[in-house]
C-alpha cells in the first residue's frame, strides 16, 4: 500500500466496532451493576463515571487485493478508556488504576481475577458486514491524565482495536 | 491495460476426496467441482520455465536448443476453511487430503484451466450461456502440497501445480447453480 493512501478513514467500520465494543464493555464482570455502573460513549458525569472515548477514528492501514478482485483491509481503531472519579486518596487511586488495568486485560482476552473469580473473554464481539476483530491491544499503561478544578481525576489507558474488512470488487 | 481479475485460473477437485479415492467401489466417481484459484493471492502466474540451451557455434553464431517448457505454479498462500460456502472449501478439502495421506500418483493428478474472460467479473456472466472469453485452455496437472501450518493469520496449506503439457482449448460456462463447467472444443 502506498503512503498517500495510508490513513483512509473507515467510518462504517468505526460505527460497527463502536457498537460492538460498547456492548461488550458493558458486559464486563467488574462493573458494579447494583449502582448501575456502565460505560458511556465519549462522555461522563462531571464527578465520576466510565467512558470509552474515540481517539482518532478508525482508519485503514493496510490494503490488499487478490488476483480475483477480493479485497482485504486491515484497520485500526484507537480508543481511550476513561475512569473519572473525585476525592481519591492514595489507596483509591491505586484501586482505580487496578480497575482499569483489569478491564484492559479482560478486553484483550487475558484472564483476570475479580473478587476471587477468574474471568476470561472467550471471543471478541461480531461486527457487521464482513468485518472481524483480529486483535485488541494496549498502547499505553494506565495513568492520571488530568485533575479538573472540581478535583475530579481522569485516569486513562489507551487501547487499539485491529479489525479486518473483506469484500469483492 | 487488462485488469488482472480478467485472467482466471480454475482447478478441478473432487467434492469428497475420501469418497473419490477410497470408497468408489468400482464405480467411476464423477462429482467434481471447478474452484477458482487466488482468493488470497496478490500475485499468481503460470511459470513457463523454458528449457533452453544457447551455445556459440564455430561459425560465430548462436545456436539455440529449446527442449520445451516445465510449467509450474505456486499457490503460496492458501487458507484452510471450514465454511462450506467459501470459494476455497473444496480445494482445501482436496489439498488437505493429499497432505494428510502423503498422497502420490493419480490422487494428485487433476486438471486446470486458464481463461482470459472479456467481461467485468466472471460472476457477472449469465448462467447456462458460455462465458465470453478471448481464450480458455485446459491442461492436466499434478497438485503437490508444500507444507501444513503457516503464521498466526490462519492455518495454511500452500501447494504447487505442475502441468503435464497436454493442452487443449475449451469453452467455459456456468450451470443454473452458477458452478463452472468446462467443455472441450472439437477442432476436427
Amino acid at each position: 500500500m502506498n503512503n498517500e493512501n495510508k490513513y483512509i478513514p473507515d467510518p462504517d467500520g468505526q460505527e460497527s466496532v463502536t457498537n460492538a465494543v460498547m456492548e461488550i464493555a458493558n458486559a464486563y464482570p467488574g462493573l458494579d451493576k447494583r449502582i448501575g455502573e456502565r460505560f458511556r460513549f465519549c462522555e461522563t458525569e462531571p464527578e465520576d463515571g466510565l467512558s470509552l472515548m474515540v481517539a482518532s477514528g478508525s482508519f485503514i492501514y493496510d490494503h490488499h487485493e487478490s488476483i480475483t478482485g477480493h479485497v482485504w483491509e486491515l484497520c485500526l481503531y484507537p480508543l481511550v478508556v476513561i475512569y473519572r472519579a473525585s476525592g481519591l486518596n492514595e489507596k483509591r487511586k491505586m484501586e482505580v488504576k487496578e480497575w482499569i488495568d483489569n478491564f484492559a486485560k479482560w478486553l484483550t482476552r487475558q484472564p483476570v481475577t475479580l473478587k476471587g473469580n477468574r474471568y476470561q473473554l472467550k471471543e471478541w464481539p461480531k461486527l457487521t458486514d464482513n468485518r472481524v476483530i483480529r486483535d485488541v491491544s494496549r498502547t499505553s499503561a494506565t495513568y492520571l491524565s488530568t485533575i479538573d478544578d472540581g478535583k475530579s481525576e481522569v485516569w486513562i489507558t489507551n487501547l487499539q482495536i485491529q479489525y479486518r474488512n473483506e469484500f469483492n470488487r | 491495460m487488462i485488469p488482472r481479475k480478467y485472467l482466471v485460473h480454475y482447478i478441478k477437485v473432487p467434492e469428497d476426496p475420501k469418497e473419490a479415492f477410497e470408497e468408489s467401489n468400482g464405480t467411476v466417481y464423477n462429482k467434481y467441482v471447478w474452484v477458482r484459484i487466488g482468493q488470497h493471492l496478490e500475485a499468481f502466474a503460470e511459470e513457463l520455465n523454458p528449457q533452453t540451451n544457447i551455445v556459440q557455434n564455430i561459425w560465430g553464431y548462436q545456436s539455440v536448443v529449446h527442449n520445451g517448457y516445465q510449467v509450474q505454479s505456486a499457490v503460496d498462500t492458501f487458507y484452510a476453511t471450514s465454511d462450506t460456502t467459501d470459494n476455497d472449501y473444496y480445494l482445501y478439502k482436496y489439498v488437505e487430503y493429499l497432505a494428510l495421506h502423503r498422497s502420490t500418483g493419480d490422487n494428485c493428478k487433476t486438471e486446470r484451466v486458464e481463461a482470459l474472460i472479456n467481461i467485468d467479473g466472471i460472476e457477472n456472466a449469465s448462467n447456462s450461456d458460455p462465458v465470453p472469453v478471448d481464450w480458455a485452455w485446459k491442461e492436466d496437472c499434478y497438485v503437490t502440497p508444500q507444507s501444513l501450518g503457516g503464521d498466526t493469520s490462519g492455518f495454511q496449506i500452500p501447494f504447487q501445480i505442475s502441468n503435464l503439457g497436454n493442452r487443449r482449448e475449451v469453452e467455459i460456462s456456468k450451470n443454473q447453480q452458477g458452478q463452472i463447467l468446462v467443455t472441450e472444443i472439437d477442432n476436427d
